[in-house]
């Protein structure tokens, strides 16, 4: 599930005597191994949190979840002031029964404000559903174009040595 | 087994949106909207200054198309806004807990 592909594996420090050190005895060897390890696991847990961090921030919105959110608040707000309408006589109130131009079957009455309610939901889970995928798309977008310019900065530094 | 469990759950996690975050941002946006548009129309003036965004008045009481109406206007708006919001936030985080 990791998306970065791994820490550099066996890419770590070489032993001792790799590097040039005096012959050491078998004991002596096995400790800067250890070490060599135990930076490794350091590392990999460093990596770890990076890439939890890198996942939150661009993780993707849930379309349907968020769809159905915006929906629900759209719903809501449309009942309540269908019935804020019914239940209160508001002097210079808006004619909300012009809605029903746009929602069929809408009226400021309590069967009106299911229907407004109904359609209220559907625009707003169109909407929000619309909302998410143009968001996850300019994030996928974004992590496209920049893991592009870092392979081919990489490629860049690998043409040099040639 | 259980990495793949770990994986769920902080997927789960991430995918959270904070709600309250939402709801200010969304009061916010509200809010200053009205604000905006209500300061907007005194500065262009004109000989009815107002006429429609006046009618919010029957629905927000004390506003008016004036300096002092735009922040009681600004106050019942963010508070609708952030309703709204809230609402967004935690019925989002229901939803992606139960999936």
């Amino acid at each position: 599930m990791s998306v970065y592909p791994g820490p550099e594996r066996g890419r770590g420090l070489p032993p001792a005597e790799g590097r040039g050190g005096p012959a050491t005895t078998s004991s002596e060897t096995t400790q800067p191994l250890s070490r060599t390890q135990e930076m490794q696991a350091a590392r990999d847990v460093e990596m770890e949190r990076a890439n939890r961090v890198l996942r939150l921030a661009f993780a993707p919105l849930h379309k349907r979840a968020f769809g159905i959110a915006i929906g629900t608040a759209c719903g809501l707000f449309m009942f309540l002031f269908t019935a804020l309408h019914l239940v209160i006589d508001i002097p210079g109130a808006l004619r909300l029964q012009l809605m029903r131009a746009w929602f069929y079957g809408y009226d400021v009455t309590w069967l009106g404000a299911l229907i407004g309610t109904a359609w209220a939901f559907g625009v707003g889970f169109i909407g929000g559903w619309f909302i998410a995928f143009c968001r996850n798309l300019v994030i996928a977008i974004n992590v496209f174009l920049t893991r592009t310019r870092a392979e081919l900065r990489q490629t860049r530094e690998f043409l040099d040595h040639i | 087994m259980a990495m793949q469990e770990t994986d769920v759950t902080l997927d789960q996690a991430i995918r959270r949106l904070n709600a309250r975050a939402w709801g200010i941002s969304v009061g916010l946006i509200c809010g200053l909207g009205l604000f905006l548009a209500t300061n907007l129309l005194i500065l262009r003036g004109g000989p009815n200054v107002g006429q429609h965004l006046g009618l919010l008045r029957a629905y927000f009481p004390g506003y008016s198309v004036t300096f002092m109406g735009s922040l009681v206007g600004f106050v019942y708006t963010f508070v609708i806004g952030y309703g709204l919001g809230r609402v967004v936030g935690t019925v989002y985080n229901k939803l992606v807990e139960s999936s």
